[in-house]
């Protein structure tokens, strides 16, 4: 195989098993793919260690002991003290190497992978359909890699390919699997388009994403109207396509506050009105009506016992709770979450 | 009868290397174990890939044989008529009756029986694989009269005098060896090899003398060569496939993490493994035992 398969072959091995974008680590990938055909003086890397070039040819066969797991381990080995500053960087050096020689197999003459056996390893069996160094099936196999290098080098720079997939198919689990793992970090902002069960309007927008309820439901916002939109379960908005589309950088607190029997509005008063609050609260007095427009999430319900009002909070803003609640004693215990984007970035 | 042409230059041009340009012949640990044998009245099958040095061997052995004074003949590959008559001439019987008469096959094979009854002489077999029914029938007669014979074959039938035999398989030459017997073709051509083709073209040859002969006839005629056709070689694309199937994996971790997206993705992958490996078993397998390409 040429010089350019050989790179493109290892740095998009390593694209995909390392999962990086790295330019620095696929180069380094990429270059260490050039280094087990150092036994022919007609490669580039040949060219470059003329001394040991010229050993290997004298003593060795081509694609012999440089092509080989032997050659891989002596090279994982020497690297070692990279390990310890750039782990990234020792992964790519191996892994390139390997990929370089592995990638020789499908050449006619395949490789003595098994070194200091002299079987030589080949894919596939029949030698016509293995690739001769410098013919069109090597060129239509470099623009094929090619191809692929530059879909991962895309996947991998962005959220990597699992989201990747969940974006492409806009899908409700897809948007919740990616707030569990960056809900902490991010403001996650989705387009949604579906249709509200309720009212049967149809819904085409951005909402913010304010928790995950099951693995294909979560609670959004757009303003002050709170959703419950996904796929499955008890839905405000059946979602068709779900994407993320955006990501603000947050910092996020949660705190378990407990009370009994004290002024409720002190407590709150405290907190940040638009922190979100999710829990239950007994009042000692009863609560105005709520109302919450059909087809919206009302976020606090209040089921009344004679005197008692229990309120039952899911991710309901601070501000809309106080308005509640205002000179009511009572006693409850709250899970409060505060998310507040980063100024710089807003 | 091209395969006949191939074998007897291959051992013409194994000979005369050997007597000019001194290459040194690397099977001998081989030859003791036979002359040594042959020797203690025991009978041998050598066993070998075709180009794998088993006339040039057999060579050998005659020569050193009969340069220690023993009777050795080496039976090649011919009409059985021949075969017969190449050792009937050695024992000095005669082919015709007391009248006159041309014996025919069965007769010449009873006389030889009967011969070596009380002479003693070592028998070489080349090419033992290809040798007729009626010739194997009779090897297995002068078997049971304890005549020490040495056949050399290329994959025989497991029935008969193949099977009764103490054999071994000749291995690979070593990498040095083949470098040699390169080196040695490219000076009687006359053609100047760097070591950047040397080491080309050993990767050719996968130790087969014979293999190696003909990369550098090859070579010299600017032919680009096809693809090895040695058997010093594994296919991997059964283990890649395997290796390939294990990012169904991913599946299963799907299932069991209740993560829809693995699910989708191992169950992509799959399909993907399963096309290219339906792709992959419909490329012919080589069969470089029975035809070329």
């Amino acid at each position: 195989m040429t010089g350019i398969t050989h790179i493109i072959f290892s740095a998009t091995g390593t694209c995909i098993l390392l999962g990086t974008a790295d330019p620095m680590v696929l180069s380094v990938a990429g270059l260490m793919g050039l280094l087990p055909d150092v036994d022919t003086s007609r490669s580039w890397s040949g060219q470059l260690l003329k001394p040991l070039t010229h050993y290997l040819e004298k003593h060795h066969t081509h694609r012999g002991i440089t092509h080989s797991l032997l050659a891989s381990i002596i090279i994982a080995i020497a690297a070692l003290p990279i390990l310890l500053l750039h782990p990234q960087i020792y992964a790519a050096i191996v892994l390139g190497y390997t990929l370089g020689w592995f990638a020789d197999c499908f050449t006619k003459t395949g490789v003595q992978g098994l070194y200091p056996s002299q079987v030589r390893l080949v894919c596939p069996g029949h030698p016509k359909y293995r690739i001769a160094t410098g013919s069109k099936a090597e060129y239509f196999l470099l623009a094929f890699l090619t191809l692929i290098l530059s879909l991962f080098i895309w996947i991998n720079s962005g959220s990597g390919f699992i989201q990747s997939l969940n974006w492409i198919l806009g899908s409700a689990f897809g948007a919740v699997e990616q707030y569990k793992q960056e809900g902490g970090q991010y403001l996650l902002t989705v387009h949604i388009k579906g249709r509200n069960v309720q009212t049967q309007q149809p819904v085409d927008g951005l909402f913010d994403i304010v928790q995950d309820l099951s693995t294909h439901s979560l609670i959004v916002r757009q303003g002050d109207a709170f959703f419950v939109a996904g796929t499955q379960g008890k839905l405000n908005i059946e979602t068709s396509s779900i994407r993320v589309i955006g990501r603000q950088p947050i910092t996020f607190n949660v705190k378990k506050i407990d009370f009994h029997d004290k002024l409720i509005s002190d407590i709150l008063s405290k907190l940040p009105m638009d922190a979100y609050l999710t829990g239950e609260l007994m009042i000692d007095n009863e609560v105005p009506p709520i109302t919450t427009p059909v087809g919206q999430l009302s976020t606090i319900q209040a089921q009344t016992h004679g005197r008692v009002t229990k309120l039952t909070l899911t991710s309901a803003v601070n501000k809309d709770v106080l308005k509640l609640t205002k000179n009511s004693f009572g006693s409850g215990s709250i899970f409060v979450r505060h998310v507040q984007p980063h100024a710089a970035n807003s | 009868m091209q395969a006949k042409g191939a074998k007897g230059e291959s051992v013409e041009q194994g000979t005369v290397s050997a007597s000019a340009l001194q290459v040194t012949f690397y099977r001998q640990r081989e030859a003791n174990i036979i002359i040594q044998s042959l020797k203690a009245a025991e009978s041998l099958l050598i066993l070998g890939d075709t180009g794998s040095g088993k006339s040039f061997l057999a060579a050998q052995v005659q020569s050193q044989l009969q340069k220690e004074g023993y009777l050795c003949v080496l039976v090649t590959q011919d009409v059985p008529k021949a075969q017969i008559l190449s050792i009937t001439s050695c024992l000095g019987i005669p082919d015709t009756n007391i009248e006159g008469e041309k014996l025919n096959i069965p007769q010449l094979q009873n006389e030889v029986l009967i011969a070596l009854e009380e002479t003693s002489c070592f028998l070489l077999f080349d090419d033992a694989h290809r040798l007729t029914p009626l010739m194997r029938y009779w090897l297995e007669r002068l078997h049971s009269q304890g005549q020490p014979m040495a056949l050399f074959a290329n994959n025989p039938p497991a029935e008969g005098i193949f099977l009764r035999l103490p054999r071994f398989t000749l291995q690979p030459l070593p990498p040095k060896a083949v470098k040699q017997i390169i080196l040695a073709t490219a000076q009687q051509l006359n053609y100047q090899l760097s070591n950047a083709q040397v080491s080309q073209m050993l990767a050719y040859c996968g130790g087969s003398p014979l293999l190696a002969q003909r990369v550098v006839k090859e070579s010299y005629l600017k032919i680009e060569p096809e693809g090895p056709d040695h058997h010093q070689q594994i296919d991997i694309t059964p283990f890649l496939v395997a290796l390939l199937m294990l990012t169904g994996t991913v599946r299963i971790i799907g299932i069991g993490l209740n993560r829809t997206s693995l699910y989708i993705i191992g169950g992509i992958c799959l399909i993907f493994v399963g096309i290219i490996r339906y792709l992959v078993y419909r490329l012919p397998l080589k069969n470089s035992r029975k035809r070329i390409l």
